[in-house]
């Protein structure tokens, strides 16, 4: 019995020391110390993401734009600078994606801005009524006229932003695979005849594929 | 330890601890389990949630990332109802983006498939009828604010997660988001979008009329109690639903002056969750419940098998047979053991403030203040006493929004069901 004691002994060991390695082992804890602050580029691909529209599609998208804009013998090429108005007021969302259109068209017409060097002259038409308080306060003798010369009126555009975003949704029950087309237009239009002046058109697919235990 | 084994009898002992260690192994994970909150971090997070949610909100914070979507699906609903809006807006806003993520090739993701892991483990994302749900009431919230086209994108959002069931005339059939991708359209003035999808409204409720070009308020009831998720079958490893308990209510009227609107079942969640069919995950749960069956039948075979060997080594005096049978005897206890720690469990966590059926009615509203109230009636037409609500009608643009629950969203149990992890 001695040496089949031992051999038992042996055995029950190791099974001993595997059952305690698999409990050490089989739930680990996913970084736990948790994960500092960093920069990441906007313009690419965050560390999470789906298929709408994200940073990296905006920053893709406005600077695409812009190029196409400062290319525009309409838009760059006068030799009065235009009148422009970027804004989201007539840029629809019509898709599936939940956003902040401001922050597609706030980063075109700052782009614009300072990339167009007098190129065109931006009209601010969301401070409208900031500016007409401030006219208003000159004029009845509230404050001083300021450095600038007074102005007869605020400017008038001569082409506005408009645009849309559509998107087409997919999905595959058999694969549990999900993809979103989406397709956003900007276009300028003339504030005196409505003519389109500039379009452009930025659209991409995106495709993911949740883990099996989530389809 | 080596005492036992160096007692008369060796086995039993030695035996019991290696099976005990295996079984220890289905113990509850650092994820599972709910952790202390220090008190300042508590006080923090709670300030500026209404006091009626401080348990619930206090559960998130203890539960952690694996039940956060559930712990905001529900809190922001309560919330909702609270009136405490930017809580709830931030709530549901947590719990899309985890609906939203794409967990693909995750750690956790991947060991919830583990035989000897729950599938409970994973993050709550819910399923295809409470994701929907979730952007549901997310677009509810900014249509009180006024922002229709992120409310109809929110809506479109809870389509898409429709569009799983595995039979076809049950994906991409809930009704409710549908209408109110319509409606939000012809709140923006986009006519005929809106009549696109009132067009597929109709298809699928043929008997729904579609509101009148004037009618500028939206009236929404939601009646009863949510559907219930429990797990059946071998190893209990089968997700099953029963439609909640607990009410008798079944249709609902909005009363605006002298006029009485009845509202129309336009979704019944229940069927809703319960129409899908089968999940790609069954066949793992499947698979799983097999391994854990064929290792109990190991065992139960080995375990008896090795203990008659055992009884004849007594009686024969013999030391070689007395192992053999020992060796068998444990072997089978260690199929035991893997048995009882194979994790076949379905994942039965669900959200529980939902409702049973919504009801839609439209009105005409000047753009004031109007009282309106909400009666719900039981099956014979016959008003239930006690439930009547008097909901606020929030006019925004072109629009305007009443909502009324016949039954508190605010749930009574600061932990969702099956949400704490059992040994």
């Amino acid at each position: 019995m001695g040496r089949g004691n031992q051999r038992l002994q042996a055995l029950l060991a190791a099974i001993t020391a595997l059952g305690m390695g698999a409990c050490t082992t089989v739930y680990p804890v996913v970084n736990a110390p948790g994960t500092p602050t960093t920069y990441q580029d906007p313009g690419t691909r965050g560390p999470v993401s789906g298929i709408g529209i994200e940073a990296n599609d905006i920053v893709g998208m406005t600077d695409r734009m812009m190029r196409d804009m400062l290319a525009s013998p309409v838009l760059a090429g006068s030799a009065t600078p235009p009148r422009v108005i970027i804004d989201a007021e007539y840029f629809a969302n019509e898709s599936s994606s939940r956003l902040n259109k401001n922050s597609i068209t706030d980063r075109l017409r700052v782009a614009l801005n300072r990339s167009s060097q007098g190129r065109m002259v931006f009209v601010g038409r969301q401070y409208a009524d900031m500016v007409d308080k401030e006219r208003q306060i000159k004029r009845q003798g509230v404050t001083d006229a300021g450095t600038t010369p007074l102005a007869k009126a605020q400017l008038g555009g001569d082409y506005r932003l408009g645009g849309r975003l559509t998107s087409l949704d997919a999905r595959s029950p058999a694969t549990g695979q999900m993809s979103r087309y989406n397709q956003i237009i900007f276009e300028m239009v003339d504030l005196e005849t409505g003519q389109i002046v500039w379009s452009g058109l930025y659209e991409f697919l995106k495709t993911a594929q949740d883990d099996v235990i989530y389809r | 330890m080596r005492v036992a084994l160096r007692s008369p009898c060796p086995i039993p002992v030695s035996v019991v601890l290696a099976v005990l260690l295996v079984t220890g192994c289905a113990g509850l994970s650092v994820r599972e389990s709910e952790v202390t909150v220090r008190p300042e971090s508590r006080a923090t997070y709670l300030a500026d949630k209404p006091e009626a949610l401080h348990p619930h909100y206090e559960v998130l914070l203890r539960q952690g990332p694996r039940n956060a979507v559930l712990n905001h699906m529900r809190s922001g609903l309560a919330a909702i109802e609270l009136e405490a809006l930017p809580v709830a807006t931030s709530s549901l806003d947590e719990a899309l983006k985890g609906i939203e993520a794409i967990y693909a090739g995750t750690e956790e993701a991947a060991k919830a498939r583990q035989v000897f892991t729950r599938e409970s483990y994973k993050d709550f994302k819910g399923e295809p009828y409470e994701r929907a749900m979730a952007y549901y009431y997310r677009g509810l919230l900014y249509m009180r604010e006024g922002d229709y086209e992120n409310a109809r994108a929110s809506f479109k959002g809870g389509i898409l997660q429709d569009a799983f069931a595995e039979e076809e005339q049950n994906r991409s059939d809930f009704a409710l988001l549908m209408f109110l991708e319509g409606w939000t359209s012809r709140c923006l003035g986009a006519d005929g979008l809106a009549e696109e999808s009132f067009s597929e409204v109709t298809k699928l409720k043929p008997e729904f009329a579609v509101p009148p070009r004037d009618h500028n308020t939206l009236l929404l009831a939601e009646l009863g109690t949510a559907p219930v998720k429990y797990a059946d079958g071998p190893g209990r490893s089968q997700l099953h639903y029963r439609r909640g308990d607990g009410f008798n209510e079944a249709r609902a009227q909005f009363v605006v002056g002298d006029q009485v609107a009845d509202a129309f079942p336009l979704e019944d969640i229940f069927w809703q969750a319960s129409t899908r069919g089968g999940r790609p995950v069954d066949y793992i749960m499947a698979g799983k419940a097999h391994f854990k069956e064929t290792a109990g039948t190991i065992g139960n075979v080995a375990t008896v098998a090795g203990l008659a060997i055992l009884g004849a080594a007594a009686s024969a005096r013999s030391s070689e047979a007395a192992i053999a049978g020992g060796v068998i005897t444990l072997v089978g206890l260690i199929a035991k053991g893997v048995e009882a720690a194979s994790r076949t469990e379905a994942d039965a966590r669900y959200w529980d403030n939902l409702p049973d059926t919504v009801h839609v009615a439209t009105a005409a509203l000047p753009d004031s203040e109007q009282p309106v109230n909400a009666l719900f009636l039981d099956g014979s037409g016959t008003v239930i006493e006690g439930l009547d609500k008097v909901p606020r009608v929030t006019f925004a643009g072109r629009c305007a929004l009443a909502w009324a629950r016949s039954r508190t969203a605010v749930p009574a149990d600061p932990r969702a069901p099956n949400s704490v992890a059992k040994q």
